[in-house]
């Protein structure tokens, strides 16, 4: 794990000292960090574990008591998800049959976690590969794409979220269709839309979200064209604009988020930049 | 030695260093008798993992451009080769102050390496 840390003048990185660490992790994949920046969670794809280290305030990092933490029932973890009260931490297991997601709760003081009752949930079935997530950010609904070029299902599962056990219940209707090989998707901080990267079909889908039951609706003009291979998406914390990394393509696409019908426009000038196979993507404003 | 002015010179270098080190992290400095004031702009970066490299962009605020910073390849810092992930972490350390509850001014930035 390398840990750099950021200039906050002029966003320059510099390595931290003792980076990178090790986290005995043979195939480290997704990550996020608790709300308050004292932990960071780490899913080892290999080992079907997650790993918990405490960030020091020189950004070291040291393993919590307990870790790594096995999923059971899970395989092949690969991205994670920190809900937004703190209190849940989701793993997508991209080589379950059921395509299952498994859910821990947080003890907020260690890190330590534990296995909710229920877990894991299965999205559906035939290996759908699932692999990135989103909340919205009142954290009631979760919702993650099921991609994958060998079995694909092209398809957005969708969770309401019980806010006391973290346990997760489909959504009436879901999944949904969208493109071929769908990726990174990001809820906007409004919560009324979600945008879903489709790697094979170079557009985005684009849904809004029924407040009250997180039910997916595609908005008019939906999938948007995007460049070569879209990959992970970002969206900028005004919820103005929505970030792509085009994996092939080799740049960034920017489009403007239109915020009463979620319609996607690109701005002038984009995609951004000429980079060798650009995949995840953060946004980090200095407050 | 008078020790009570002692303490006040000790108490205002604080609040002096205190006062120092939040303008920097603000993003810029203010003076608090300025009249008219253009608040500072806060700055917003964008960082992508690539092939052996975390790529570093400007954003502007106003219309989502992103560019470049300035100067020699300033743009690109060594990184892992297949990097997975990716994640902005609120850093805890003394230099860093809450401008909000969970809202900090200073951040890490953590990527997994595959395959170490």
């Amino acid at each position: 794990m390398r840990v750099f840390n950021i200039d906050n003048s002029n966003g320059r990185l510099t390595e931290v000292t003792g980076s990178p660490f090790p986290v005995d992790a043979s195939g480290p994949r997704g990550l996020v960090t608790d709300v308050g920046g004292k932990f960071l969670f780490v899913a080892d794809f290999n080992s079907n574990e997650i790993s918990v280290f405490n960030i020091g305030s020189n950004g070291a990092l040291t393993r919590v008591t307990g870790s790594p933490f096995f999923v059971v029932g899970g395989s092949s973890p690969a991205f994670l998800l920190l809900h937004p009260s703190g209190n849940f931490l989701y793993t997508s297991n991209l080589n379950s049959p059921t395509g299952a997601i498994s859910a821990f709760s947080i003890n907020a003081t260690t890190g330590a976690l534990t296995q909710i009752s229920g877990s894991p949930f299965p999205t559906v079935g035939s290996s759908p590969g699932p692999s990135s997530m989103a909340s919205d950010p009142a954290g009631k609904f979760l919702y993650v794409s099921l991609g994958g070029t060998a079995n694909a299902n092209n398809q957005v599962a969708a969770f309401t979220v019980n806010s006391s056990t973290g346990a997760l219940t489909p959504i009436a209707g879901s999944p949904v269709t969208v493109g071929r090989d769908p990726q990174g998707l990001a809820v906007t901080p409004d919560g009324k839309f979600l945008f879903i990267a489709n790697f094979l079909d170079n557009t985005i889908s684009a849904f809004s979200i029924d407040a009250a039951s997180g039910v997916l609706t595609p908005i008019t003009g939906s999938p948007f064209t995007a460049n070569n291979a879209p990959s992970r998406v970002a969206i900028d914390p005004s919820g103005k604009f929505l970030d792509v990394t085009n994996n092939v393509g080799g740049n960034i696409s920017v489009f403007t988020i239109n915020a009463s019908t979620g319609l996607l426009s690109p701005i002038a000038g984009s995609p951004f930049g000429t980079l060798t196979q650009p995949k995840d993507l953060v946004i980090v404003k200095i407050l | 030695m008078n020790t009570s002015s002692s303490r006040s010179k000790a108490k205002t270098l604080a609040a002096v260093l205190l006062l120092g080190m939040l303008a920097g992290c603000a993003g810029g400095s203010k003076s608090s008798s300025c009249t008219n004031c253009v608040p500072p702009v806060k700055p917003e970066f964008l960082y992508a993992t690539a092939l052996n490299q975390i790529a570093l962009f400007n954003v502007d605020t106003t219309d989502g451009t992103l560019t470049l910073p300035l100067g020699a390849n300033p743009g690109t810092f060594p990184g892992p080769n297949d990097a997975e992930g990716l994640v902005a972490d609120p850093r805890r350390d003394f230099f860093s102050f809450p401008i909000s509850p969970g809202v900090w001014c200073a951040y890490l930035i953590l990527i997994t390496v595959t395959g170490g």
